[in-house]
Order: structure tokens, then sequence, then C-alpha cells
């Protein structure tokens, strides 16, 4: 896998959009699955600046982890 | 008390909004506890599992917790113990971390800063082309559905 590659699938794995299985649990993108691990400590790096970065410029403090768990909890 | 708890105090009575407040402050915590799991497990879904299941406590037994942040300390139990269920379900139990690794306290997170957000959103300002629009778009649809965001941005 070149750079380029991996650093796209870490992309497609930064997002906080979750998609469900049966039971309603949220499962890891398509792109998870292919990323080798230390390439999954890179992913880990780069969740928690993007949603320190989302927290640092919403009004409320919330990162899109947070919005995604509200918009669950909206079809409880 | 701490400003945690208090926020928990108010999640236990269904206050949404203090549920939306009690994750700002514990979700960076949260995610930092789950640090050891990265390899086993998206910990993406870890940390939106455990928020959710945090509700649910709360309404349930939420006001049996006691002590200092005790309501941070029973979510990183529970964030663990969701990480190790989640790797078993996987197949992915070899990446896990020993069962006795010691945890690292890590604060709530301070209340927003509007002196950072206008700072970041300035240095936003000044990002050129391709990384601009992409920061823009990162900030706004990342919990958004990647259908849905293509479908609006060819509408």
């Amino acid at each position: 896998m070149t750079p380029d590659e991996r650093d796209a699938l870490i992309e497609a794995s930064i997002t906080a959009y979750r998609d469900r299985d049966a039971e309603g649990r949220p499962v890891p993108p398509p792109a998870w699955w292919d990323l080798a691990p230390e390439d999954l400590d890179r992913l880990y790096v780069a969740q928690r600046e993007a949603r320190a970065l989302e927290r640092a410029l919403d009004s409320n403090g919330l990162s899109s982890t947070v919005r995604a768990v509200l918009r669950r909890m909206s079809g409880l | 008390m701490t400003v945690i708890d208090l926020a928990f105090g108010r999640v236990c009575g269904g206050d949404r909004e203090a549920f939306a407040e009690w994750m700002g402050r514990a979700e960076r915590p949260i995610r930092a506890s789950l640090r050891p799991f990265a390899r086993a497990v998206d910990v993406e879904s870890v940390v939106q599992e455990t928020l959710l299941r945090m509700w649910v406590f709360a309404q349930d037994r939420g006001l049996e917790l006691t002590g200092e942040n005790a309501s941070l300390r029973f979510a990183i139990g529970i964030a663990r113990n969701v990480a190790r269920s989640e790797a078993r379900r996987l197949q992915r139990q070899r990446f896990l971390p020993p069962e006795d690794l010691p945890e690292v306290p890590v604060d709530p997170d301070p209340v927003p800063d509007p002196r950072l957000r206008a700072l970041i959103r300035e240095c936003l300002k000044r990002l050129a082309g391709k990384p601009r629009a992409r920061s823009r778009r990162g900030s706004r649809a990342s919990a958004v559905s990647p259908t849905s965001r293509s479908r609006r941005s060819c509408g």
C-alpha cells in the first residue's frame, strides 16, 4: 500500500458517521478493515485531533461524535 | 462535587441538554482511555456506544454513582468493557492490551474557549484551496452519512 492509499483509508475512517448492524450497534467503516495495526495508531491520533478541532470550533464545545450520539438518541 | 457531576445529576432526570454538556466534557477522557485499544477496535464506534449506554444507565441507575467524577470513571470502565467485547466479536483479541493495564487519568474537558475558536477560524480563513475546503467540509459534515453527503453535493 502506498502512503497516499494509506492516507486515503485513514481519511475515510476519521468521520464520526457509523453504519449500524442489525442490533443497532455502530460498525467500523469498510476502510478501517484495510488499515495495518500501525496505521490504526495513526487513525487514533488523527481522530483525536479532528474531534479537538471540532470542539474548539463549536460554540457549545461539541464534536461530531457527540452530535452523532444525540442524533441516535432521538431514535430511541 | 465537580461540574461534570452536576451535569450528570441533571442527566439522571432526563435532561438531554445536560447530557450534551456532559458528553462535551467526557468524550476526550473516554477516548484517551481507549488509546491502548486502537489496534483492536474501531475507537469511534466504542466511544459512541459508551456515550449512548451512559444515557440509558443514567435514566435507570445513574443516581447510584457517588464520589468525585464518578460518572466519568464509570464511563471509562464501560468503554473498556465495550472495547474488549467488541474485539472478541471482531476476532481481534490478539491486539488487546493486558487486562491489568493501569488507568491514566485524564481530566474532564473545560468549557469551550471563544478566543481559541476565533483563532482557529482566523487560521482556517488563511488556508487556501483544497486544505481549506477539506477542513470546512470536515468540521461541518463528519457525522453525516457519506451517502447523504454525496447526494447533497450532486443536488
